[in-house]
């Protein structure tokens, strides 16, 4: 065991780590409950995290609940994830200025915010690091994304327990937090195992008031690691999966789930990886001074693929049929992996409860 | 007509499958081989007419009068095509006129001599109604390619909002 | 080429830049081409283009719109646009005149595999406003005509009067290029072929289908059955191509909006092969 990375922190030495990163110029985002839920929020103190609750997630529910303990991590995912800041759902892209009988344009390039996540579990690390590949490791650069992901500062958590809508054992992405972290925090009873990922971590890490780990901790962490692993319920074979799907772009199914899906874009909207976006001019009242602002889209909607007059996807089962593939089949030809993560997120916040995992065991035609 | 020739004006041009050689001389026994002037009418709307032709060379435009609007040119024929066959099996009043767009060849048939061959042979008569049909087949998907007006263009959405 | 890239890189890929027109000619109606001319010089001096790539022209206030380049001349640092007023922004673009400024951000996109193409027979198929992406593919052939063992070019229209670009024709047939033009509509003036693209493909020679290139655009439909005429006359998928269209709005392939299938078409297209997206084209709603 890597012990020798690891100390055992204090609860309260939340509240020191949580003052550090602000000291250090970070804006602090961590979990907050609002209308709820469990949600990624700018955070003050320790006293803004949902200590001592927890959720419930099941296909279409989403509900908190008070835990036995006074955990500070005691719940899994809410619906917001990191691209809610590092891709965020309203972006000022470039500006359009009359100069006379002229046009200044001018594209964004800089973001004064700095981004420190607290709570970032496995599965969103991995969700980061898809986006990565979208908007870092392609032919053009997101110069705003990559602005705010350089300058991210990455406190993780491994889950100690699981949702009946996770599944990231599956897609190989936790629930432990292996690396793409600054720091990580794995919470035992009394206290929090911490470890640094980065140079960045180890220099936060260094002037938090740590000790050093005993056996029993890392007993504990271990234990709670695993209680994690063990509370997955939920798998999906991620092994053909690609050719599974795509050899069944006509299978009934499609049209069945389309008899339930409300197009709502709730899915895309809480998934961790979905990028889609549409720029919109937004003028001033002289139409002098144009903002190009790019909004969060989704292939649910029903504009989404609106082109010469028609709407190439003119139905719910094209468009769901879109989402799916795309997400866990075209991702690879497009970023030589997989778009999801695993999380669970679309499952529990589909209104009507549709499972991505069911939807594929159904194509796949292993129906129970 | 001298049967290798005509065998292969009809390979190059229609049967690309092989006819046996009884075949072949059958049907070279009724073809002709007719020479295509620019300009040239083969055959008039509502006129009777005799003779299916197999274009090789040159192309064929049929064109139908309307009244009111002269004659409207429908579709273009060219090499490898089938011209005329409504003598096969209408009353032979031809529903189109075709005029030659360029010089050319063609392979013309008696219409009544083929019938009678395909009923006396059933193989040839088989082998060249499936042709035929095949040859019809085409020609309707490119009517109804036509018809849909593939061109016609709708407004364009672009950038916000359509 | 590392370098170039690493400086594309550098900047923003939402920067637009000015462009001037410096002509505008009406080719049929409702159809322009605009004749632009970057107003940086300097900016102007670094853009290159190949032929089947498009540039988003941005009318501020309206919006950008995703518009094949069918022409580019170097020496001047001029694009040409053809674009049919039909939307928002190009309708907004239809009202200005030479002088005006209008935004540009491009080019982007896979073009037509010119190089690939060389030494063999080029046929080149358009249908409809699809004649704009296959005009700059032709220009760019029957100037330098030496590298092609044949040029045809193969267009269709609704009727005689859609058809684009028809002052260039003699000087494309006067490069060598054959040239086979149809209409779905004719009159009874029309003295050219009548009936669908796709039986065009069978009205020209094709010697040794190995080493003919196919490229087209237009209609999907009209491509599918085109693409079918080609391999019925033994040309392999391989050696087709197809410009697709998708509602393009970022054109870096980070808005999600043009997929097709596995394709960005604004990334991985607008020019895609046949054999890649063949399966994808029999699908309904993709």
């Amino acid at each position: 065991m890597e012990s020798e990375n690891k100390y055992l922190l204090p609860k309260q030495g939340l509240q020191d780590l949580i003052l550090a990163l602000k000291t250090a110029g970070y804006l602090v985002i961590g979990p907050k409950i609002d209308q709820e839920a469990i949600v990624y929020d700018e955070i003050e103190s320790i006293e803004d995290l949902p200590r001592g609750w927890t959720d419930l997630q099941a296909p279409g529910q989403y509900r908190l609940k008070k835990r036995d303990d006074d955990a500070y991590f005691g719940y899994v995912v809410g619906p917001r994830s990191l691209k809610q800041y590092l891709y965020p759902p309203r972006q000022l892209v470039a500006t359009a200025t009359r100069d006379g009988q002229r046009w200044e344009f001018e594209a964004i390039e800089n973001v004064d915010e700095k981004y420190a996540f607290i709570g970032v579990r496995a599965c969103e690390i991995a969700a980061m690091r898809v986006q990565d590949r979208v908007f870092l490791e392609g032919a053009y650069v997101d110069p705003l994304y990559a602005k705010r992901r350089e300058s991210a500062l990455i406190v993780a958590v491994n889950c100690t327990m699981a949702a009946s809508t996770c599944f990231c054992t599956s897609m190989g992405t936790g629930p432990r937090c292996n690396n793409g972290f600054d720091l990580a925090l794995t919470e035992l009873a009394d206290a929090f195992v911490i470890e640094a990922g980065s140079e960045k971590g180890e220099k936060i890490l260094r002037d938090l008031p740590s000790s050093p780990v005993t056996t029993a901790d890392l007993d504990q962490e271990q234990k709670l690691q695993q209680q994690a692993v063990d509370q997955i319920s939920k798998t999906m074979n991620p092994v053909n999966l690609r050719e599974d799907l795509l050899a069944n772009l006509d299978h009934d199914r499609w049209a069945e789930t389309a008899q339930r899906c409300l197009s709502c874009a709730n899915c895309t909207m809480v998934c961790p990886t979905c990028f889609c976006t549409t720029v919109e001019e937004v003028s001033d009242l002289t139409g002098d001074n144009i903002e190009r602002q790019r909004n969060w889209d989704s292939c649910f909607d029903i504009d989404f693929s609106y082109q010469n007059g028609a709407i190439v996807r003119d139905d719910v089962r094209s468009r769901y049929r879109q989402w799916l593939t795309h997400k866990l089949a075209t991702w690879h030809d497009q970023f030589d992996q997989s778009g999801c993560v695993g999380c669970g997120r679309c499952i529990t916040w589909c209104p009507v409860g549709i499972d991505l995992t069911e939807e594929v065991a159904a194509i796949r035609g292993n129906r129970e | 007509m001298d049967s290798l020739e005509f065998q292969n004006l009809l390979e190059d041009h229609f049967f690309t499958d092989d006819l046996s050689e009884s075949l072949i001389n059958a049907l070279a026994a009724i073809g002709r081989k007719v020479p295509i002037t620019s300009g040239s009418v083969l055959f008039e709307q509502g006129s009777r007419h005799d003779c299916v032709y197999v274009i090789c060379q040159g192309t064929i435009r049929l064109e139908m009068n309307v009244p009111g609007r002269g004659e409207i040119p429908i579709l273009t024929i060219g090499a490898g095509e089938l011209l005329g066959f409504s003598p096969l099996f209408e009353d032979q009043v031809m529903t189109a006129r075709a005029i030659a767009l360029e010089d050319g060849l063609a392979i013309s048939i008696d219409a009544k001599e083929l019938m009678e061959l395909c009923e006396q042979n059933s193989e040839l008569g088989y082998r060249v109604m499936k042709k035929i049909a095949g040859a019809y087949a085409k020609r309707l998907v490119a009517t109804r390619l036509q018809l849909l007006d593939l061109f016609e263009e709708t407004t364009t959405y672009e950038g916000s909002g359509g | 080429m590392v370098v170039e890239l690493s400086a594309v890189k550098s900047v923003s890929p939402w920067q637009t830049h000015s462009v001037r027109i410096v002509s505008v000619k009406a080719e049929i109606p409702g159809v322009m081409t605009y004749r632009l001319k970057f107003v940086d010089q300097a900016v102007g001096n670094s853009f290159t283009v190949e032929p089947g790539q498009f540039n988003m022209l941005y009318l501020p206030g309206y919006g950008e719109s995703a518009i094949s380049v069918s022409g580019y001349d170097p020496e001047n640092n001029e694009l040409l646009h053809t674009v049919r007023a039909a939307g928002n922004v190009t309708r907004a673009l239809s009202r200005l005149v030479v002088g005006d400024e209008l935004g540009l951000r491009g080019p982007f996109g896979q073009g037509w595999p010119m190089e690939t193409a060389r030494d063999g027979h080029l046929v080149l198929i358009a249908g409809g406003l699809g004649f704009a992406p296959i005009c700059s593919a032709i220009e760019t052939a029957v100037q330098q005509s030496s590298r092609y063992r044949r040029i045809s070019i193969l267009a269709g229209a609704r009727s005689p009067d859609q058809l684009l670009y028809g002052q260039q024709y003699n000087l494309w047939k006067a490069a060598g290029a054959e040239l086979r033009l149809t209409v779905d509509r004719a009159t009874s003036q029309w003295s050219g072929n009548v009936g669908v693209v796709p039986l065009l493909v069978n009205r020209i020679e094709i010697s040794d289908p190995a080493t003919t290139t196919v490229m087209m655009c237009g209609p999907e439909m009209m491509m599918w059955y085109t693409a079918k005429a080609a391999t019925e006359r033994n040309i392999p998928a391989e050696n087709i191509w197809l410009s697709m269209e998708r509602n393009m709005n970022c054109a870096i392939g980070h808005c999600g909006h043009c997929q097709f299938g596995p394709a960005f078409i604004c990334k991985d297209g607008p020019v895609l092969r046949y054999d890649k997206i063949a399966s994808y084209l029999k699908i309904k709603g993709l």
